[in-house]
């Protein structure tokens, strides 16, 4: 197990499951929650705690902040899922989405992902570069 | 109707679709090295997904050579035949693009239920589509002796290409969208009142999903099928939700075998490939579908205008 690494642990999941159908995806440092997702930018790394649901509700804002960290084009993107409930399909095919997106080397860190994302990638991915799971 | 030209003077890029109907091991063998042979010396990748005791008679003729051919299980690699393009075919042709590829694949077996075969029908059928087009050869051997006629009839209109210890011919009666339509009916009403019954929309998908754990759970599936069972549910309650208006039906009840999830929404699924295909990464969808097919023991499905329901069966 590795350290925490999220600005306000306890914020982001008292915030997250019971924002459902709001959404702050304006704010300016790229979090934002909407239908039970809350993303919330690590201090120590390029990354996000994520919490709460990836589906269908959810899926354009899960997208479109994958998307934006890895046009940066950082060395590593990490996530932090420990307080993430649920995940689908489409949602597991943006994280392989992202680590192909980052140049060679480039990679996504998984943290303590729940069981779900695991079995959908093995699944649907087997052979997916630049992915990394760490805990569990 | 014998065809007399040899395959490879036809149309070299050509998808071929051949059955050999086979009566006893000799005949079985007879119909199926010389095809793999013949892919080994033209250096072509060759795979065969068969079910055990067929993996086992061909590997003992192989000999070496059987280290040069991709061997998988059909009854575990193609339980549900809904996986079989997607997981064994296509991914098999599509991690070798260059040339002919040869597969055997044997999706049909005696034993197969009278729940499954509609599924292994429709699917021989969409293997023409799926493959339209490409220089791949998928040679599907049919057990003569102890398939049921229907079976062999009806593989003679999924398969343009019919081939025994006589020879082969094109088959006349060839109707491969025929029989996709005919597959796509009202599936029946379960015998006994579904245990679990939910009215859902946006706001219940985490009920749809408990649901699924609890009774799956209750009639006993392994750890990882609740999981499994969960994932399935909760990609056809989310494409309810984008594509089925909005609202659907989610019921639950156990067969003898399975336990079954049926999703009923107001959808209509056009693409008659939908879930059996691979799906780009910067593609929009379809991947739920094809999830569904990996994860599921069988999936059966009806759809049309007046809306959608699919099944899928977890064995207990």
């Amino acid at each position: 197990m590795m350290g925490r690494d999220r600005a306000d642990p306890t914020a982001a999941v008292r915030n997250g499951v019971r924002t459902v159908g709001r959404d702050t995806r304006g704010d300016s440092h790229g979090s934002g929650s909407m239908a039970g997702l809350r993303l919330e930018p690590l201090s120590q790394n390029t990354g996000l705690a994520v919490s709460g649901q990836i589906d269908v509700r959810s899926r354009d804002l899960w997208e479109s902040a994958l998307e934006r960290l890895a046009d940066a084009g950082p060395p590593e993107i990490r996530l932090e899922l420990a307080e993430l409930e649920t995940v689908d399909a489409g949602g597991a095919a943006a994280l392989v989405a992202a680590a192909d997106r980052l140049d060679g080397g480039g990679r996504v860190v998984l943290c303590d992902p729940p069981r779900a994302l695991c079995r959908i990638l093995q699944v649907l991915w087997p052979d997916a570069t630049g992915i990394e799971v760490w805990g569990q | 109707m014998t065809t007399t030209e040899a395959p490879e003077a036809a149309d070299a890029g050509a998808f071929r679709h051949p059955a050999l109907f086979y009566r006893g091991a000799e005949e079985y063998l007879a119909g199926t090295v010389p095809f793999i042979r013949a892919g080994l010396a033209e250096g072509e990748p060759v795979a065969a997904a068969v079910p055990g005791p067929n993996l086992a008679l061909l590997r003992a003729e192989l000999g070496r050579d059987a280290d040069r051919v991709r061997l998988l299980d059909m009854t575990r690699a193609g339980r549900n035949p809904g996986r079989i393009i997607p997981g064994v075919l296509r991914a098999f042709a599509d991690a070798h693009p260059e040339g002919r590829v040869r597969i055997i694949g044997e999706p049909i077996w005696p034993s197969r239920s009278d729940t499954e075969y509609p599924a292994c029908l429709q699917h021989e059928a969409l293997i023409n589509l799926a493959f339209a087009g490409r220089p791949v050869t998928i040679l599907c051997p049919y057990d003569a002796a102890a398939l049921k006629p229907r079976v062999l009839a009806d593989a003679a209109a999924t398969h343009p290409v019919l081939a025994d210890r006589d020879g082969e011919r094109a088959s006349d009666r060839y109707a491969a969208e025929q029989v996709i339509d005919a597959c796509n009916l009202p599936l029946p009403e379960p015998a006994g009142r579904p245990e679990a019954v939910l009215r859902f929309d946006a706001r219940l998908m985490q009920r749809a999903r408990d649901m699924v754990v609890e009774r799956a759970g209750r009639v006993g599936l392994a750890e990882n099928r609740v999981l499994d069972a969960e994932l399935a549910v909760n990609e056809l309650t989310g494409n309810t939700l984008v594509h089925g208006g909005g609202k659907g039906t989610l019921r639950i009840w156990a067969e003898p075998e399975h336990l079954v999830f049926e999703v009923a929404d107001k959808g209509h699924i056009t693409d008659p490939l939908a879930g059996r295909l691979p799906v780009a990464l910067t593609s929009p969808g379809g991947r739920g579908l094809l999830l569904v097919n990996q994860l599921a023991d069988l999936v059966r499905f009806h759809t049309g205008p007046q809306g959608t329901t699919i099944r899928v069966y977890f064995a207990r």
